[in-house]
């Protein structure tokens, strides 16, 4: 090692300096695992550091880019959300439940991300089971936001958020369901990308809301989540939701610009409960687009989006409360040892190992499905979820993009809105339509209030992921937000 | 919308999650507030529309005049490595004899 690794580089840098052997993939493991040890005592950003494992895979990776390999993420560090399953490496999926439980088996994405070189060198802390919005639901203690360290980071990927935002990983995997990658990446500085539903495998991922569960990247510029993306991307034979429609090069935009694009702009969602400063941040970015050749649309109107909240809350705990039924304490999982049948058994560890939102999320999808309602609420939303997507499809033709905020506020304070639900779910008012009508969307940085970061949201046509990070690389090129860190933490 | 605390009772059971008083009365409350902002669902005129079947529209489950094309969907029918008896009661909380315990479904 003839240079230390710095980690404020980007991917596509550390690659380039394997390749000019300023130094290996072995020696940028040991800063980063160092690294994210030491942080972890006050940001909690992960559930499981790894340590052998991980070594050996930067060690396998040095030798494949002294063998001269080629592969754009050889040897790159990356942090996974605990809730896709590692071979032999505990998965808790952020619950008591899965305390202690190791899959027999990887993931299709995580056994992607070897195959390409990755050295996965951890799991992050998520909301139990992928629900909330602030990441305070996990089981594991709440992440803390590196900008300011008495806020949340977002949710329920906050710690993947948190691991690229703090500089330990340059890239990190999360899923979404309703805003789950997009809400923390706005929250913490970061690029986050929902991916079309069906353009990454769900195999191996704990379920959550199966029609509307999906994979997908965090990292700091377009280009290396063009080239994670590509890593991660395509159809998977053992995930029958997963598209044979074919992967693009993300990368194909990259020298379109903004000329002639046509930018769609949802007024009647911007109109209450958004911060001023966020709308100013959002309106400056609007501006940079439209005086670099973009043509703006006020006009275009899809007037059922304030149903989304309901269809979400409805459509995702529904599919949560018959994707839970499998934690019986009879497989796997956590198992009170006492009861007097089997059903007793099984009604005491789920009350005991499930948390308040899990246990909320089920009595909802349970109650909305028992008879004599589902036609009034469960059958209601995935028809109302019709219009919506009918809605989109509609606007979708006039424009290439939808421009919101990400979020209506920056990060809030830690234990400020947890006993609030409607409060909760509020936060997620511009992300979850993207889910329910299952359209790719991306979060890119775009300003800060009172030295917050605030996110900047691209909805794009079904399968357009290339357009949407040609657009937030058009947009890096021109302004800075993606570059500024947090203080070193 | 009101819910009452013997409507959670019985969810609850149906959900096999047991719950303690306290979690039964807070979430009597909070049941009620959310299923009431379901109703604005109401307000979205559904009467020409189908339910959503898929989330990006696209055909994947097999339907009867759709056969020919459904093929290029499904994998290969061969025999492949399935996982070992040990993997499957490697995380069982219970097992005897290779076999995962339970305790009795009658009392």
């Amino acid at each position: 090692m003839t240079v230390t690794p710095d980690l404020g580089e980007l991917a596509a840098q550390h690659a380039a300096n394997f390749r000019s052997n300023i130094y290996t993939p072995t020696d940028l493991f040991k800063i980063v695992n160092a690294k994210i040890t030491t942080q972890n005592e006050h940001l909690n950003a992960f559930i499981s550091i790894a340590n052998e494992d991980a070594l050996e895979a930067a060690e396998a990776a040095t030798q494949r880019i002294k063998s001269g390999e080629t592969g754009a993420l050889i040897g790159i560090p990356i942090a996974v959300k605990d809730l896709l399953n590692t071979a032999g490496q505990r998965t808790t999926a952020g619950s008591k439940m899965l305390e202690h439980y190791i899959p027999v088996q990887d993931s299709t994405v995580v056994q992607k991300l070897k195959d390409a070189g990755l050295v996965i060198v951890g799991k992050t802390n998520l909301d139990e089971f992928a629900m909330g919005s602030s990441n305070e639901y996990s089981a594991y203690g709440p992440v803390h936001n590196p900008w300011d360290l008495s806020r949340v980071p977002g949710g329920s990927s906050g710690g993947s958020a948190v691991a690229v935002a703090a500089r330990g990983v340059p890239l990190s995997i999360g899923t979404d369901t309703g805003g789950s990658i997009r809400q923390p990446a706005a929250l913490c500085g970061v690029m986050g990308l929902k991916p079309t539903y069906g353009r990454v495998s769900r195999f191996g991922v704990v379920a959550f809301a199966s029609s509307l569960d999906q994979v997908g990247p965090f990292s700091r510029d377009a280009n290396d989540m063009a080239d994670l993306l590509q890593v991660i991307a395509g159809h998977d034979e053992k995930d029958s939701t997963s598209s044979l429609e074919p992967v693009p090069n993300f990368k194909s935009a990259f020298n379109r610009g903004f000329d002639g694009v046509k930018i769609g702009i949802p007024s009647e969602l911007l109109q209450e409960g958004v911060d001023d400063d966020v709308l100013e941040s959002f309106e400056r970015a609007i501006h940079e687009f439209e005086t670099r050749g973009a043509i703006i649309n006020r006009d275009i109107s899809i007037p059922s989006i304030k149903a989304a909240l309901p269809v979400y809350y409805l459509i995702a705990p529904s599919e949560a409360s018959a994707n839970l039924a499998r934690y019986d304490g009879v497989k796997y999982g956590f198992s009170v040892l006492d009861g007097k049948n089997a059903e007793e058994v099984m009604s005491a560890s789920r009350g005991m190992a499930f948390g308040p939102e899990v246990k909320r999320r089920i009595m909802i999808g349970t109650y909305a499905l028992s008879a004599g309602y589902y036609d009034a609420y469960y059958l209601k939303a995935q028809k109302v979820r019709t219009v919506i997507q009918q809605e989109f499809a509609t606007a979708l033709n006039e424009v290439d993009t939808i421009l919101t905020p990400t979020t209506p506020t920056t990060a809030f304070e830690i234990d400020s809105k947890i006993n609030n639900p409607i409060e909760m779910y509020l936060n997620d008012l511009f992300t979850l339509p993207a889910n329910i009508v299952g359209l790719p969307a991306l979060s890119t940085p775009c300003g800060f209030s009172d030295g917050l970061p605030i996110g900047l949201q691209m909805v794009g046509k079904a399968f357009g992921e290339a357009d949407l990070i040609g657009y937030a690389h058009a947009y890096q090129s021109i302004t800075d937000w993606h570059k500024s860190e947090p203080v070193d933490r | 919308m009101k819910i009452s605390k013997e409507d959670v009772i019985h969810v609850a059971q149906l959900a096999r999650v047991q719950l303690s008083d306290s979690e039964a009365t807070k979430l009597q409350q909070d049941l009620s507030l959310i299923f009431g902002h379901f109703e604005s669902l109401n307000e979205v005129d559904t009467s020409h529309v189908n339910p959503t079947l898929h989330a990006s529209g696209e055909q994947i489950v097999l339907t009867s005049g759709d056969l020919e094309k459904s093929h290029q969907n499904l994998r290969q029918d061969k025999i492949r490595r399935s996982l070992s008896p040990s993997q499957v009661l490697l995380n069982a909380p219970r097992t005897e004899n290779g076999f995962i315990r339970i305790k009795g479904v009658l009392d």
